[in-house]
């Protein structure tokens, strides 16, 4: 069997896979918006540590972070604060799902419009959020059309994975959270464990741990130090970054934990399977200096280019995973893009049923996954990790807002609210009118103005029209 | 031992962000076999687990459960509450 017929093998048993998963959750899914949305909250530790693991690392940053620390080495390293978001998730998380489980709360824009009795904070959280996971669904969606082309070595285009992956997802997501809980698991402890067999199998091409690294130092002394860094730039990304904690998707992940206790564990299990994946990934790079003395023609395609060269058929199975990682965050990020629809955009009718919002809510899913098709079959030369960052740098908008919410007593709903409709704008400003953007603040970029802009608002907010009987919830500590 | 906790995570993201903006001195030189400058972030990264191992052990551990027995009585309260179909 050649190693391409392989790999469609792998390919197929993944997709027969993947729908028997779905056609077993779909069985035993009960028809309301909790279960469909939310996996009824009863998402246990191991699941939680794999669906936290599968939403941090997208096949975005997955593909691209050996190709880039091969490229840029140590200059590489700020995508490590992908992993702050563990510390945001243990301040804010356990707040979020003890308010989760006591109210029934489905929708980040539900638990604040609660807090401040606001229609309006509902409907900017909504808005804000869906706007930060399209262009995120997106660029999974374009990573998913690359790593087919790399899958099929060409034989197959950009536009048919896209397609693939679209139809496999549409029969998947009729099953709603709980057959993406149980396939994330499956997928983010499968992608850890190859990623960690690659990186093994890397040292032993290279002739050793030593070698290799004897080999990379010789290489490029300038990737194992910390120069030529746009400091502005990083600054940026130290905050924007671990703000993905702030995009709705992420934050459903707190609601659906089935106990606090679970919530604080996977914050314990989570870093050595994080540390293991940012390890590899620099391992590859590292060792391809060694492997590929003349450099490589596509840096992009380097665990293409590596398997196909010394490993076929496990690099098959490489890009299976990286397939699987990217349907995996797509569906949950559509899922959460729907239930924003369902719950907070919509506004429900007395005579409207749990089953109706649950048909409804099962449409909106379906009705967004051609959406994000349509507009990710005309991306293809966009850079992933500049869309991953587009969806991320504008969730800044909720940061202040938020924090201000549960930390800041005086702090009212006409602060909150303007903190995101202002932070959404700035954000806005600086991605449309770039130029004027950049001769009012130089070198701010998108993170910048939407948290400067939010933060500003919020404490304009706080003075002008300060809080005076807080909701008392939001101070209960944990 | 909350506040060591933190003060410990802390010190992880401190010691990976000095590290990407070239604040601290950064030899060209291997320890323990690995590069100074990428070892350094893993220590960071490292350091961030010591801290939510503290964390857990010495607070949140029993917070949760305090919290989730909480959560439960309500919920038993609540389904108690609703009379039966």
């Amino acid at each position: 069997m050649s190693p391409l017929v392989f790999t469609f093998v792998v390919l197929g048993v993944y997709l027969v896979g993947l729908e028997a998963v779905g056609w077993v959750a779909y069985r035993r899914a009960k028809q309301n918006t909790g279960d469909y949305f939310l996996s009824g909250r009863s998402v246990g530790l191991v699941a939680l540590t794999g669906t936290t693991m599968a939403s941090l690392l997208s096949t975005g940053t997955v593909v691209s972070n050996a190709p880039n620390f091969y490229q840029f080495g140590t200059q590489y390293f700020w995508v490590i604060f992908f992993g702050w978001t563990l510390s945001c998730i243990l301040f804010f998380g356990l707040r979020f799902w003890k308010l989760g489980k006591r109210f029934g709360f489905i929708t980040p824009g539900q638990l604040m419009k609660d807090l401040y009795a606001s229609r309006r904070v509902q409907l900017a959280f909504a808005v804000v959020g869906l706007a930060c996971l399209m262009p995120y669904a997106t660029a999974q969606l374009v990573a998913i059309g690359k790593v087919f082309v790399g899958l099929s070595q060409g034989s197959i285009s950009y536009e048919w994975g896209v397609l693939l992956a679209a139809a496999a997802m549409g029969l998947f997501l009729l099953a709603g959270a709980r057959a993406v809980i149980w396939t994330d698991v499956v997928q983010g402890f499968l992608f850890t464990l190859l990623l960690a067999i690659a990186a093994v199998l890397v040292v032993r091409w290279s002739g050793g741990f030593g070698t290799m690294i004897d080999n990379f130092i010789a290489a490029r002394p300038d990737h194992t130090d910390y120069t030529e860094i746009d400091n502005w730039d990083l600054i940026e990304k130290s905050f924007a970054i671990p703000a993905l904690f702030m995009l709705p998707y992420m934050w459903q992940r707190m609601f659906m934990a089935s106990s606090a206790r679970d919530l604080s564990r996977m914050a314990v299990i989570t870093p050595p399977l994080y540390i293991v994946i940012i390890l590899s990934s620099w391992v590859i790079g590292v060792g391809t200096h060694t492997l590929y003395p003349g450099g490589l023609e596509r840096p992009d395609g380097l665990l293409g280019t590596l398997f196909a060269d010394h490993a076929p058929y496990f690099g098959g199975l490489i890009l299976v995973a990286a397939f699987s990682a990217g349907i995996s965050t797509v569906d949950s990020q559509l899922l959460t893009a729907a239930s924003l629809v369902t719950k907070d955009l919509r506004r429900p009718k007395p005579s409207d049923t749990e089953a109706l919002e649950f048909r409804i809510g099962r449409f909106t899913t379906l009705a967004m996954l051609v959406g994000v098709t349509v507009v990710a079959l005309f991306l293809e030369e966009r850079p992933i990790i500049d869309l991953v960052l587009l969806g991320i740098y504008l969730s800044m908008a909720f940061v202040t807002p938020t924090l201000a919410t549960f930390t800041v007593r005086r702090c009212s709903e006409p602060a909150v609210y303007w903190g995101v409709v202002l932070g959404a704008s700035g954000y806005a400003f600086r991605a449309i009118f770039d130029e004027t953007a950049l001769a009012i603040l130089p070198r701010a970029g998108l993170a910048s103005w939407s948290v400067g802009l939010s933060t500003l608002a919020v404490v304009i907010g706080i003075l002008v029209a300060p809080c005076k009987e807080p909701d008392p919830r939001r101070f209960e500590g944990i | 031992m909350k506040a060591l906790g933190w003060a410990i995570v802390a010190s992880g993201l401190v010691l990976q962000y000095l590290l990407a903006a070239d604040a601290l001195p950064v030899p060209r030189t291997t320890w323990l076999g690995m590069p100074v400058g990428p070892l350094g972030m893993f220590v960071g990264l490292l350091l961030n687990w010591l801290g939510y191992i503290v964390l857990h052990v010495g607070f949140l551990g029993a917070r949760t459960t305090e919290l989730d027995r909480e959560i439960e009585a309500m919920e038993r309260a609540r389904r108690s509450e609703r009379p039966l179909s």
